[in-house]
């Protein structure tokens, strides 16, 4: 049970880590299969290699602690992308979901740091409602946008029902800091905010 | 055309597995709950007569360590006492670690103390660096195990803490590997705890917490039978209250009494549930003054309520104790603990638990220096001088 209770915490130390170093690496070595290795090498000495007793990966969740499954559906695309050139996700799904992130992180954190008496983050304790939304939301995507969003959507119910973090509430599955960070980045750097009138056009507008 | 039709058919059925698989559980295992848990309250009857009865002493005289704080304090199986508070060279400092100490039953003095936890154990134990370890409440789980959630800071001060427990199946001799609660979504920052916790009669505990960092506010967390978080409510929103300390009036109802982080000068602030907890009203002020500073509390079985705070405008030189004999609407102070001249003295973070006979112990930080220790019973706060 332990093994499998570390396992997600320690794929989404191993992906951060990777993205960090793939994206940093990406500027100094071009040459692919270079770049391959190098990252290898050092998401090795990131992983095991402990400096003051812990090792970098581990330095780096005592800071953003765990990440959620949608985190690691977006750093394991990024790594496809970069290291194989492969695409894991077609554009519109990636921007459709980092879009969806991005409007639900930006009213969810400020509330669920205690500007109002809503907290939403309760709703991710017993979370039939919330598992109703997102249902919905997936059967949507498959019927009308992506059948591998729609597929995406469930997984972080799957890992919450088999609770494969250290927490027992939804959203922490859904959504986490630096995914939001991250969705906000791409929106805002590569102009995809006209990506939610594409969205608005799915929906019914 | 009629393998594409079969293989869109296939697609979807395993759709439909997959979407059965995600939401099934979560219904199942929600929907059942039905009946509100209540709160556990003790029964009501008349105190007993006695003499009246007030002794001093220390959990810690020698702390071992320069600086300590954070006590709590709970009753043992046999009928003794175990304290906890945390310790080490400063406040926040790297060598902090959680301190235990025993009084056994019959014995005058406590044991020498011990260590419990600390941040180089909890780091182990998580994956995680661990800079220092702050407040700890001790909890008697259902299963009559033993529980001590306690504070730990990665990287910040305490606006970047989080909670953590441990547990003991021998009363507090022993204790199981640390373990982190999930309590907030923004990096898991920003949960302590200072008050004892309440139980459900479905054997749930609720733990009183507060957030100290954007926000100044209070919450209730549920923790279920293996000490996972199962709900929580918020008791206030802003940067007004925390530290809430919870006292069951009934089985519905209930008073959360909290340090004032307002404008000064700061009053006693009290929020009340109609529902067990579910929902709270808007914090409204006491009369009861309030520097800042946290109060500790409890309901006696006859139902008054008994509380000790600073009861000073600013400064924590004077420790009082405060009864309410109306649900907390009024407050008369009855005794004090310490009452020092203004100035560097420090009596604070109090901690005031009721054993099984009857006596009341207090535990209190004394100028970070020493935990002090005050046991009395009911006559000596009715008015009788021991």
């Amino acid at each position: 049970m332990s093994i499998l209770y570390n396992a997600l915490p320690s794929l989404g130390q191993v992906l951060l880590v990777a993205v960090l170093l793939t994206l940093m690496s990406g500027r100094l070595v071009k040459d692919k299969q270079l770049h391959r290795v190098s990252v290898a090498i050092l998401l090795s000495l990131g992983m095991f290699v402990p400096v003051y007793g812990l090792t970098f990966a581990q330095w780096l969740r005592s800071v953003v602690g765990d990440l959620s499954v949608l985190s690691l559906v977006i750093f394991s695309n990024i790594l496809a992308q970069r290291l194989f050139n492969l695409k894991l996700l077609e554009a519109s799904a990636r921007n459709t979901l980092l879009a969806g992130v991005a409007l639900v992180g930006v009213v969810f954190y400020p509330l669920a740091l205690g500007v109002s008496a809503f907290d939403p983050y309760r709703l991710g304790y017993a979370p039939v409602l919330m598992s109703a939304v997102l249902s919905i939301f997936s059967i949507y995507a498959w019927l009308k946008i992506n059948r591998l969003l729609a597929i995406i959507l469930l997984l972080p119910l799957l890992a919450f029902n088999l609770h494969l973090l250290e927490s027992t509430n939804l959203w922490d599955y859904l959504i986490d800091p630096i995914l939001l960070i991250y969705a906000l980045t791409q929106l805002l750097v590569n102009n995809e905010f006209l990506r939610f009138k594409q969205m608005r056009a799915w929906f019914g507008k | 055309m009629i393998i594409d039709s079969y293989s869109s058919i296939l697609k979807l059925a395993a759709y439909v597995l997959l979407l059965l698989a995600a939401v099934a559980p979560v219904v199942y295992r929600n929907l059942p709950q039905v009946a509100q848990a209540e709160f556990v309250i003790e029964r009501e009857s008349q105190l007993k007569e006695s003499q009246p009865n007030m002794t001093l002493g220390y959990a810690c005289e020698d702390c071992l360590v320069p600086a300590v704080h954070g006590a709590s304090i709970i009753e043992k199986l046999d009928g003794g006492l175990l304290a906890t508070w945390f310790g080490g060279s400063r406040e926040g400092g790297k060598d902090v670690v959680l301190w235990g100490a025993d009084l056994s039953p019959g014995n005058k003095g406590w044991s020498t103390p011990r260590r419990i936890v600390g941040p180089a154990e909890t780091r182990a134990a998580l994956g995680r660096y661990i800079k220092t370890v702050g407040n700890s409440v001790l909890v008697r789980g259902a299963q009559n195990e033993l529980w001590l959630y306690y504070v730990t800071v990665s990287v910040g001060g305490w606006a970047g803490s989080s909670l953590n427990a441990i547990r003991s199946l021998d009363d507090g001799k022993s204790w199981d590997a640390p373990r982190r609660l999930i309590s907030s979504p923004f990096f898991n920052i920003s949960t302590l705890n200072k008050s004892a916790a309440i139980h459900y009669s479905d054997g749930s505990i609720g733990l009183p917490v507060y957030h100290e960092f954007i926000g100044k506010f209070s919450e209730l967390l549920y923790l279920d039978s293996r000490g996972q978080v199962s709900d929580k409510t918020r008791i206030t929103q802003g940067r007004l209250a925390i530290q809430p300390l919870l006292l069951p009036l009934a089985p519905q109802q209930a008073i959360a009494l909290m340090r004032d982080t307002g404008p000064r000068p700061g009053r006693v602030l009290a929020s009340r549930s109609d529902d067990a907890g579910q929902h709270w009203t808007k914090e409204e002020k006491l009369t009861l003054p309030n520097p800042d500073s946290a109060v500790a509390g409890l309901r006696r079985p006859n139902g008054s309520l008994l509380l000790v705070f600073n009861d000073t405008e600013s400064g924590r030189h004077s420790l009082a104790l405060a009864m309410s004999r109306d649900d907390g609407r009024s407050w008369q102070t009855v005794r004090h603990f310490e009452q020092a001249v203004e100035g560097k003295n420090e009596f604070s973070y109090p901690y005031l638990i009721r054993s099984s006979n009857g006596s009341m112990h207090l535990l209190y930080t004394w100028n970070r220096k020493r935990i002090r220790h005050i046991s009395f019973n009911d006559s000596w706060v009715d008015g009788g001088r021991p």
